[in-house]
């Protein structure tokens, strides 16, 4: 038997349960509150249809919404400080609060940093609007499919019709996605983002090198060069230990 | 939700009896361990172990070379053993096989150097080697599985003398073929930056996978524990897949790096430009029977890229085998179960 990363615990796959059923719970609500008197009467299909696709458009453009890999990618915002707010490019200096930061520095580094971080913040930023374009189109896509298809025409609004519904809602996001994503553009802005995020975290990773030896901490370089040492030596075979290694001659061991 | 309470406040009650049913099973199977035939570790090198599985008793060995399971790097192998009425594992001991696999562990920052060639030559030719002196073999059977299973191709082609028959089962060929999503999101990754960045955590990698099929994966399959009421070996069966899912190793930075770009964004293999520790890959020198085994409907690696091994091979003796199912639907589905495992063992038996 083996043990799986998060046994016993809550882990990611209960919190996606509890998600997932989260989502399907506001539908159902939404329909409760929107259509009240309906309950086992016949509804008027289109109207129902189009109050649906509302509520999964506006699902669709919750953020939380967003596959998980794209969610991992907002990991970025870290770096990032809307201009309107500080008006500066991120630095770690400032970030620590190390006013004395740039004497510490070479000053000429320091701005080149700064200009560096600042490019691939706006850049970052960009990308993260064209991917939220995408993202409008699948769930404008999803909605307008949904439409077409959703034909609930003589049938009471019941939990069996609202989970037909929500299939058919899955089967038009995922072919209104499965458009999208498969289109060049969205692979190239998706592989620069990754890019972009990437080389936000290699300049973090910089500036937090360069500052580390001011606080006498280790540096992840250091680290590695320690890591690397060490699987140097345990890799290369030992020399023969003590005097059996020595080429002279064995001194004689006087006895009593 | 079969039911028709002809009412929405009778379903929204319904709905939420059913939530709180299904979320009580669930905690209740969240204790369900994975992996349920007996192992015992025969080899180990860094974090890579090699386990000996035990035959089961009143089984009567086949007439076979042992079988050694390489599968891939990027999620746990215990999906191939995952209880006993879901395991490929258990299936090919019962059919009397000696089986071996290999397990990559769960890697750190300290082998983030490690390269495809230290995984295909160095830890897995050890695992072969440790096999066949074992058992006083030449050449053993050889199942690799999906990423498992292109480190299959490239070792049998280096080292074709110590494979006696190669299987492949949901295994990546042509890494660019047009319906392949997750070639083309990593086409213009830079994957010089991503491997400086360090090794790729696990969790970013079962979102990116969950990201090829977001509402199926992430909602749909959630709300269809609704349609009945759960019984208990339905809820461990799903918290074990879950949690399989969701457990994924950390990836290492230098071979992921080398994957992604000899293989996705340079289609090395099927151009025979793969170089491993000086000597190239050349699927030609794969002149060992193989069967070859896809999934109809996999989201992962399409049938396309799986099936283009025929064209590139020097075997003879190729066998191809379509399961309606999916990527992981081949490991533990029902239908999977009833036929791969039969499969596999018979065509090793009747080419021992």
């Amino acid at each position: 038997m083996e043990s799986a990363g998060s046994q016993g615990k809550s882990g990611p796959e209960q919190a996606a349960f509890r998600a997932a059923l989260e989502r399907f719970g506001q539908l159902l609500r939404a329909i409760l509150i929107e259509f009240p008197t309906s309950a086992g009467a016949l509804i008027n299909d289109e109207s129902v249809g189009r109050r649906l696709a509302v509520e999964f458009e506006r699902w669709l453009r919750d953020p939380a919404s967003m596959p998980p890999w794209w969610q991992n990618l907002q990991m970025a915002q870290v770096f990032v400080q809307p201009p309107s707010q500080s008006g500066q490019p991120f630095n770690l200096g400032s970030a620590l609060k190390v006013d004395a930061a740039p004497p510490l520095m070479a000053q000429n580094h320091f701005i080149q940093t700064s200009q560096r971080v600042s490019g691939l913040t706006a850049r970052w930023s960009q990308l993260q609007a064209q991917l939220a374009m995408h993202w409008n189109t699948i769930a404008r896509t999803a909605g307008e499919r949904f439409i077409g298809r959703a034909t609930i025409s003589s049938t009471a609004l019941d939990l069996t019709t609202i989970r037909k519904l929500y299939d058919w809602w899955i089967e038009c996001a995922e072919q209104a996605y499965a458009a999208t994503v498969h289109t060049d553009d969205f692979c190239r802005t998706q592989a620069e983002l990754v890019n972009v995020t990437t080389s936000l975290l290699l300049e973090q990773r910089r500036q937090v090198e360069s500052f580390a030896p001011m606080f006498g901490m280790v540096t992840r370089s250091e680290v590695d060069a320690l890591r690397r040492e060490m699987k140097r030596m345990q890799t290369e075979p030992r020399p023969a230990s003590g005097r059996r290694a020595s080429k002279g001659p064995r001194r004689k061991v006087k006895t009593r | 939700m079969s039911d028709s309470p002809g009412d929405l406040a009778a379903a929204w009650s319904e709905f939420n009896r059913r939530s709180i049913d299904a979320a009580m099973k669930l905690r209740e199977a969240s204790t369900a361990a994975v992996g349920c035939s007996l192992k015992t570790e025969v080899w180990r090198q860094d974090k890579v172990a090699l386990y000996r599985y035990l035959p089961l008793p009143f089984i009567q060995a086949a007439r076979a070379k042992p079988v050694l399971i390489c599968f891939a790097l990027v999620n746990r192998p215990y999906v191939l053993d995952l209880q006993p009425d879901r395991s490929l594992i258990r299936r090919l001991l019962a059919a009397g096989l000696e089986v071996y696999l290999i397990d990559w562990g769960r890697p750190d920052e300290s082998d983030s150097d490690i390269g495809l060639c230290d995984y295909i030559e160095r830890y897995m030719g050890a695992c072969v080697q440790h096999v066949l002196k074992s058992h006083g073999s030449k050449a053993l059977n050889l199942i690799g599985v999906c990423q498992g299973g292109t480190f299959s191709l490239c070792y049998c082609a280096l080292n074709p003398q110590h494979v006696a028959n190669l299987v492949t089962m949901v295994t990546p060929v042509d890494f660019q073929t047009p319906d392949d999503l997750l070639s083309k999101w990593a086409r213009h990754l830079d994957m010089d930056s991503i491997r400086r960045a360090g090794n790729i955590p696990g969790a970013m990698l079962t979102g990116l996978f969950l990201s090829l099929a977001p509402f199926r994966l992430m909602h749909q399959k959630y709300v269809g524990l609704l349609d009945h009421v759960l019984d208990a070996d339905e809820a461990e069966r799903f918290v074990r897949m879950e949690k399989w899912i969701f457990d994924s190793p950390d990836q290492v930075a230098a071979a992921t790096a080398q994957f992604v770009q000899w293989f996705y964004q340079e289609n090395r293999l099927i151009h025979g430009s793969v170089e491993l520790g000086g000597r190239r890959v050349n699927l030609q020198r794969i002149r060992q029977p193989v069967l070859n085994i896809y999934a109809k409907q996999d989201h992962i690696v399409p049938p396309s890229a799986v099936t283009a091994l025929r064209r590139y091979i020097g075997s003879r003796d190729y066998t191809e085998k379509a399961v309606d199912t999916g990527h992981i639907g081949l490991y533990v589905s029902r239908t999977a179960q009833e036929h791969v495992p039969g499969l596999i063992a018979s065509w090793i038996r009747a080419r021992a």
